[in-house]
Formats: structure tokens, C-alpha cells, sequence
């Protein structure tokens, strides 16, 4: 049987995978999945939240 | 999933009381228009979910469930108004019932009423994706791309992606607007700096080579890289003296910037671009109208997410609401066109006026030091407005309100003898010493180098924000896609499986096409080896019902897979030809064992043909004679026609008992000859006469049983030659009886003298039809036996297989094999 249910389960696994797999992105995944988890309250901002405070250390410096 | 066994409505819709009993099994239910079949799949519509389909979306304004869900003349008492399902849940193998009333639809009560319940009531909520309507069933292959993508994702319970999907797009525009103007901020105060310095780029060489001769003139050590954020050391001798101190080379250029930004070309350009777009408009009023009504719709469109319009609040279904926008957005496709370019239009001018606003920051603080404050405090005014007025920029609304301003949007006129004031007064600076501009010119040197690194970290910030955006996005994007793409392929050859099996006489080849795409699904299907095409290009109408039909039933498939247990077809073959329509009967009941349908028609043809396929038993087959306000559907079956006969009988009501006996036969004799393929004559009309379809069945049935007879004896099975020769016995001595008692039948309905019969008259007329139909019924299942395959018969058959007789001879070989083991 091909749960649908399944098949988003699916994409949102493989997506974070995608997003781990990537050294410059992988502190997204946590947050992230977080996120997907309450997908029917996301909002952008949320997301640009996420952008913005993740990594903070590796942001450019005033110079 | 679940199935029905027992629907029980009261107060519904059109009906008053009825109960049916599917009991698990498929179930049909036949009578001309306005008979009251659709009820009964509002009733299971509402049961499930508290919703009625029907009463949303076009020209079902200020319909509701809860005023007219329930009979007419039950709206003063909607408790009374209600529908109790008994369901079996096939995984858990647990029988429930449902019952939900008119008066509280979104509180269904449940018997066992336990989490398990809950949960699986919860699986149906306001979706009504098990039933498939007539109306509806178009809306898979004639939609367009972006509507089927919105509807396809739905059923396959996908729309949580494309929510997430277009979140994600949102936040990526927002983080680009946000990277965009930190990037005009850097480039701005770049530009200030550079003016200052007077050097080409803002290489660490080319600051260095414009500062350190001025430090040099100070007495300082020239710097060797710009790891000092200033370029004077803080403890030089007269450093505060510099403060409020102009540059007035700097001051000069910094004047010259701003007013060329007032008056540049690209501000005229795109104020006249607006202008002239809003003419075009002035001249077309159903132009500006449906531009306006554009922007509404994309409006509307976007913030669809409930069953209710975004706009006006009025109760819809989101999917009538989702299809109502796109083809609203779709008629004022022109419109869109126009939209789009007063936007570009209106882009360019914001950033022109953005420039202006950040050349005149420098003007300002140049005033300021100057001391010509009240010149300092109107420009800061003006700026703002400008600011203030660049913003309305952004909608077609604000456009028009700023319409007349637009000719000479950036207007600093007023200022004009304050600027030349400025310029004068920066003219007339007395010469600073050597020394004194150098610490001046490094001062302000210092500032503006501050504000480039400060400008630069923000836009390195923004940009990286943004790439994070644009990597979320894409990387869902491709993994979605490539996810929907492998599911869209099994769905469109489960689609095209089924379409081939009901079309395999001329589109054996047939193949289709599902093609995802950010948010649109387009279907193409191949035509006759001519190539891929939209379903509606060249497919008739019965075709197209055909692909509705079978890509639900593929999507249902993909849903559910072998969990598939119940769906609801509502009048849904309308243009497939009856050859077609048996086709259907065999796809449903070869490729969906397991499933129960429900299946509502006005087809007599289509009805029998599904109890003949075997689809459904005739025990659950029910026909809606006719309907009234007062009483509801009349609903009878074939069972029911003898109790019905002897009810009227036992009343003394000889007519009607003939009346309903005649329209019985009417009903079954072309059912029974369409079983044993027996042979007319050709009518153009296919109305055949009642005594010539009889004979034709007698014949047709005694020949079978002939053959079935000496087929038995070759094949050596005595016990079946005789069970033929028996009711071929039996056919035998009937008929004379039938014979002699159907001219009652007739003479009674026409109410002629000599028939005037009593109850004691008409039994041996009643014994006699019922006599005749049992010869063609199975004891056990009473289907009517048919001679199967059509063509080439070979075998004399009931649908549950307790009547089997072989009517075709062993060959020779398979006679040796029956020598040998006897």
C-alpha cells in the first residue's frame, strides 16, 4: 500500500537528509524539523527566524 | 477503512424514513431524475463528515447544512432530522455506528464511542473524497494544470506539501526584498566614500593611497592595512576641533550627487510609464475593473486555506473556492498582463526614489553641521515624504492614490534656493590649514569607512540569510518533486491500465502522462498514435467521463492501496455508451474485490448490467420508482415486486397487482434475455414486444439446457444431464401455463369488462410469472443465469456458482482422458 501519509513523511525525511548532508546548512536540520513537525502552524516568519538565528558564529564580522 | 452495512435517514433531504442494508457488499440503486438517490449519498456524505457537498461552492449562495441539510418540512425541528450508519471497520474487523443529526451536524454520536472511533471518524473530517459525482468527475481531466495540482494533491492528502512548499517560497521573497536593500545600502555608502576619497574602487591600496598622505601630513605613521577602524590615531593633537568640521571638496560632490539623483532619467522614465499604463486604463473601464478584480483574485487565491472565501467570508468548499479564483484569474489574463508592467514600472521608480533618499542622509548632516537647521529640518521632511510616498509604490491602490504626483514624483523644487544656499555657503568655507583638513578630511574619512564595513556585514548577513532561504526552498522543491514524480507515475499507470481495460477494443495503446510542476499538474493522454494531448483536445465526452473515472479510481488506489473499502459513484457515466458501461462493471468488480460501492444511476441499462457482471447481487439492488414531498422515495426490488403483488391482492386491488406484475416484466425480461443472449428481431427502437422477448428467453434458455443436457452425458456427469433435463422439464410444462395467463394481465390493466377478476381469479395469473421466472434463477442467489462468455458461450452460469452447467462437448483428447479413468 502507498500511504500518502507516508509519501510526506518520505519527502520531509529526505529533505532534512538533503539539508545534513550539507556542511554549510546542517544547523538548519534540528530547527528545521522541528518546524515540519507543526506544518500546519508554519508561517514564513518562522521560518526567516530559523535563517537568521542559526550559526551565529559563522555570520560575517563587522569588517 | 470502512463499509456500510446498514444506512438508516430520517427527515433528510427528500427523505422521510428509509432504511437499506448494503452488508459490506456493493449496493446500487436505480430510478429516473428527482427519484431521491442522491439523497441517500448526501445522507453517507453527511454521516462521514458533518458536510454536504452539494449545498457548496457555485450558485450555493446562502445554502447551508444547517438550514437546509434536513426534509422541508422538518425545519422547525432539525433534532428530528438525522442519519445513523452501522460500519464495519475492516482492519480492527469492529462494527460502530454512526448517527448524526440537522441540529448539531459537527457532533456526530458514536456507539462504541472510543478513541479507535474517534480516530477513524477524524480520517474522514470535512472531505468527501469517497464519494465521486457527476459534477465532479470532469474536474480531474479538464481542469487546469494548477487546479488539478491543488485537487490531485488533496485527494492523495498531499496539500500539506504544497503549503509547505509556498511557505517557503514567501519566506524566500522576503529574504531577498531584505538582501536587496542592504545591498542599495552598501552600494550607497560605498559611493559616499568614494567620493570623498576621490578613487575608483574601494580596494584596501586605493583607501590606503588616499589616507596615509594625509596622515603623512599630520606627522603619522602611514598605515599598512585597514585593520584600524580609524584612520587617526586617538590621541592627535587637535582631533576635537574637527568635529563639525566640512570637507568642502566632499561637501561639494556630495551636493552635486544629489541633485543629479533628483533629477535623474530613470525617475522621469518610469513616471511616465506608470502614467501612461493608467491611461491606457482610464480608456477601458472593464480593463480597470477587472484589474482590480485580478489583484482580488490573487488575493483570494493565496489566503484560500479554509471553507469559507477569504474575501467575503461566505461559506464554500476550499476546492470551489481554489477553482472559482483560477478561473477568475484566467479571464482577466489581459489584465495581469498590464498589472505586471504598472508593477515593473512602479519597481524602478522605488528605487530611483530610494537613491534620492539615501543621497540626501549626507545632505542633511552637511546642513546640520553647517547650522542651517531649518534647511536641514525641511529636507529631512521631504526625504520622509519621499519615503512615505515610494511606498504606496507597492499596490495598484497606493499607485492611484498618488496618481497626480506622479508626474513630478521626486520634487525638491521648493528647496531649490536653500540647496543653492548650501552650495554658496560650502563655496565661501574659509581655507582650512593644511593640517586642519587633513584631520578633517580623515574625520570624515573615518565615518563614512565605519558605515561602508557596518553596511557590508549586514549585506553579507542578508545575503547568507538568503542563501539559506533559497537552499530550504530548492532542496524541498527537488526532493518533493522527485518524490511526487515516482508517485505520479504509479498513478498514471494504474490510470491508464484501467482507461485501456475499458477502451481495449480501439485504444489498446493508450498511455497518459502526469506531469508535476511548482504547484501545476498537467495531464496529457495519447490519441490513437497521433501523440500526447490534453484529455479535452480531441477525446469525446464518454471518453472523458471514462478518464475521470479511472484516474480517481487510480488516485483512491494510491490513497488507499488494499485499504480501499468504500466509494460512492453518484450518476457518474452519463456519456459512456452501454458497451462501455458493462466495462465498467468488470473493471470494478475485477480490480476492487474488496471494495464496496455505492452506486447511484438513472441507467436501467447500467443497473442490470451490474447485477449481471456481478457487481451486484440483486438482493442489493434497489429501484426508486418515483418521489414524493410527502412520503419520500418509493423504492421496491425485484424481491420485494411479489409481496408488493400480494399485498395488493390480499387489499382486492386486482388492477395494480396486474399494473405492477406488467411493469415487472417490462423490468426483467430484457434483463433475462440480455443473460442468455437470446435472439430478436432488429428494432431500431429497442423496444421489443413483452410476448416476443418471452419466447425468445424460452427458446434461448430450452436450447441451453439441451446442449447442457448432452454436454453433461458426454462428459459422463450424469447427475447435471439430469439436473437439466429436469428444468428443462420444468420450462417445458410451464409454459403453457404463462400462456394461458398472461392475457389476464393485459385485459386487467386496460380494465376491459370480461376481465374482471377477483384476488381468487389472479393467484393462478401471479403463480404462473413467478413459476416462468424461476426457470431462469439460481435457487441460491436468484441471479439470473446467463450463458457466459457472450460470445462462444460454454457454460450456463449464476453469478455465486451454485448453477454451473457445462454446455460445451469434451474434446477428443479430453474424451480418451475420461476413458482411461472411468
Amino acid at each position: 500500500m502507498s500511504d500518502s501519509k507516508d509519501i510526506t513523511a518520505r519527502v520531509h525525511a529526505a529533505f532534512l537528509q538533503e539539508i545534513l548532508n550539507n556542511p554549510s546548512y546542517s544547523e538548519l536540520e534540528i530547527p528545521l524539523r522541528s518546524l515540519l513537525a507543526s506544518e500546519s502552524t508554519m508561517k514564513p516568519e518562522g521560518l526567516i527566524k530559523i535563517y537568521e538565528q542559526t550559526n551565529v558564529n559563522q555570520l560575517p564580522e563587522s569588517k | 477503512m470502512i463499509q456500510i452495512e446498514e444506512i438508516k435517514i430520517e427527515n433528510f433531504r427528500g427523505i422521510r424514513e428509509l432504511t437499506l442494508q448494503p452488508n459490506r457488499k456493493s449496493f446500487a440503486i436505480q430510478g429516473p431524475n428527482a427519484s431521491g438517490k442522491s439523497c441517500v449519498v448526501d445522507a453517507i456524505e453527511f454521516a462521514l463528515t458533518g458536510n454536504l457537498s452539494r449545498l457548496a461552492g457555485d450558485g450555493t449562495a446562502g445554502l447551508s447544512v444547517g438550514s437546509h441539510g434536513m426534509h422541508v418540512d422538518s425545519r422547525k425541528n432539525p433534532a428530528a432530522s438525522k442519519v445513523s450508519m452501522r460500519l464495519y471497520h475492516s482492519r480492527s474487523k469492529e462494527v460502530f455506528t454512526i448517527t448524526r443529526c440537522l441540529d448539531k451536524p459537527s457532533q456526530p454520536k458514536l456507539k462504541p464511542d472510543t478513541p479507535a472511533t474517534r480516530a477513524l471518524l477524524a480520517q474522514f473530517g470535512r472531505r468527501d473524497e469517497i464519494t465521486l459525482t457527476r459534477r465532479q468527475i470532469a474536474k480531474y481531466v479538464l481542469v487546469q494544470a494548477t487546479q488539478r495540482s491543488t485537487d490531485v494533491q488533496n485527494l492523495l492528502r498531499l496539500d500539506c506539501i504544497g503549503s509547505i512548499r509556498k511557505t517557503m517560497a514567501s519566506a524566500e521573497r522576503k529574504c531577498q526584498t531584505n538582501a536587496a536593500t542592504a545591498g542599495k545600502e552598501l552600494k550607497s555608502s560605498a559611493e559616499l566614500l568614494q567620493r570623498h576619497l576621490q578613487v575608483d574602487s574601494l580596494t584596501p591600496d586605493a583607501i590606503l593611497a588616499a589616507i596615509n598622505p594625509k596622515r603623512i601630513q599630520l606627522g603619522l605613521v602611514p598605515l599598512g592595512d585597514l585593520e584600524s577602524i580609524s584612520f587617526l590615531d586617538p590621541d592627535t593633537q587637535g582631533l576635537e576641533q574637527t568635529s563639525g568640521h566640512v570637507v568642502r571638496l566632499t561637501a561639494l560632490r556630495d551636493l552635486q550627487a544629489f541633485r543629479e539623483a533628483t533629477s535623474s532619467p530613470e525617475l522621469a522614465r518610469a513616471s511616465q510609464a506608470i502614467v501612461q499604463t493608467l491611461r491606457v486604463l482610464d480608456l477601458d473601464p472593464k480593463l480597470n475593473l477587472k484589474l482590480r478584480s485580478h489583484k482580488l483574485f490573487e488575493l483570494g487565491l493565496e489566503l484560500a486555506e479554509e471553507d469559507s472565501c477569504p474575501l467575503c467570508e461566505s461559506p464554500r468548499s476550499l476546492e470551489e473556492l481554489r477553482a472559482h479564483f483560477t478561473k477568475k484569474l484566467e479571464q482577466s489574463k489581459r489584465a495581469g498582463q498590464i498589472a505586471k508592467a504598472i508593477a515593473e514600472s512602479a519597481n524602478e521608480l522605488r528605487d530611483a526614489c530610494f537613491d534620492v533618499v539615501l543621497k540626501a542622509r549626507p545632505i542633511v548632516e552637511l546642513a546640520k553641521r553647517l547650522k542651517l537647521d531649518e534647511f536641514s529640518l525641511k529636507l529631512e521632511i521631504s526625504t520622509s515624504s519621499l519615503q512615505s510616498k515610494s511606498d504606496l509604490l507597492h499596490n495598484l491602490d497606493g499607485i492611484s492614490a498618488i496618481r497626480e504626483q506622479l508626474v513630478s514624483f521626486v520634487d525638491f523644487s521648493g528647496l531649490d534656493s536653500d540647496l543653492a544656499h548650501l552650495g554658496r555657503t560650502i563655496e565661501r568655507l574659509p581655507d582650512q590649514s593644511a593640517t586642519l583638513e587633513a584631520m578633517s578630511f580623515l574625520t570624515l574619512a573615518s565615518e563614512r569607512f565605519t558605515n561602508v564595513c557596518k553596511r557590508q556585514a549586514e549585506q553579507k548577513r542578508s545575503q547568507k540569510i538568503l542563501d539559506r532561504a533559497q537552499f530550504v526552498h530548492r532542496t524541498y522543491s527537488d526532493v518533493s518533486q522527485a518524490e511526487l514524480e515516482t508517485l505520479y507515475r504509479s498513478v498514471e499507470k494504474t490510470f491508464a491500465d484501467a482507461y485501456r481495460s475499458l477502451h481495449h477494443e480501439d485504444e489498446s495503446t493508450f498511455t497518459a502522462r502526469l506531469t508535476p510542476d511548482e504547484g501545476r499538474l498537467d495531464l496529457d493522454v495519447e490519441f490513437f498514435g497521433r501523440g500526447m494531448f490534453p484529455p479535452g483536445a480531441y477525446h469525446s465526452e464518454g471518453h472523458q467521463d471514462s478518464m475521470g473515472l479511472c484516474l480517481y479510481l487510480a488516485l483512491m488506489q494510491q490513497v488507499f492501496g488494499d485499504e480501499l473499502r468504500l466509494v460512492v459513484l453518484d450518476d457518474v457515466v452519463m456519456s459512456v455508451d452501454s458497451s462501455h458501461r458493462r466495462a465498467i462493471c468488470e473493471l470494478l468488480k475485477n480490480w476492487f474485490p474488496d471494495t464496496q460501492f455505492i452506486i447511484t444511476t438513472h441507467e436501467e441499462i447500467w443497473f442490470y448490467q451490474m447485477q449481471t457482471v456481478g457487481l451486484i447481487d440483486r438482493k442489493n439492488a434497489r429501484i426508486f420508482q418515483s418521489w414524493s414531498v410527502d412520503h419520500g422515495p418509493v423504492v421496491s426490488d425485484a424481491v420485494e415486486t411479489w409481496s408488493q403483488i400480494d399485498a395488493f391482492l390480499t387489499a382486492g386491488n386486482v388492477p395494480s397487482a396486474s399494473l405492477t406484475l406488467r411493469r415487472h416484466l417490462e423490468r426483467v425480461l430484457p434483463q433475462i434475455a440480455d443473460a442468455l443472449g437470446a435472439e430478436t428481431s432488429f428494432r431500431l427502437d429497442n423496444k421489443h414486444d413483452l410476448g416476443e422477448l418471452k419466447t425468445a428467453c424460452y427458446v434461448r434458455l430450452k436450447e441451453t439446457l439441451h446442449q447442457a443436457a448432452a454436454a453433461a452425458k458426454e462428459w459422463a456427469d450424469l447427475d447435471m444431464a439430469l439436473a437439466a433435463e429436469d428444468l428443462l422439464q420444468t420450462l417445458t410444462n410451464i409454459i403453457p401455463e404463462y400462456d394461458k395467463e398472461s392475457k389476464y394481465v393485459t385485459a386487467t390493466i386496460h380494465d376491459n369488462a370480461w376481465a374482471k377478476l377477483v384476488k381468487q381469479d389472479f393467484l393462478p395469473v401471479v403463480q404462473a410469472f413467478k413459476d416462468f421466472s424461476a426457470c431462469f434463477q439460481c435457487p441460491r442467489c436468484k441471479d439470473w443465469i446467463k450463458r457466459t462468455p457472450r460470445q462462444s458461450s460454454k457454460k450456463l452460469e449464476c453469478n455465486c456458482g451454485f448453477t454451473n452447467f457445462a454446455i460445451t462437448k469434451p474434446s477428443a483428447e479430453q474424451k480418451a482422458t475420461l476413458g482411461k479413468v472411468g
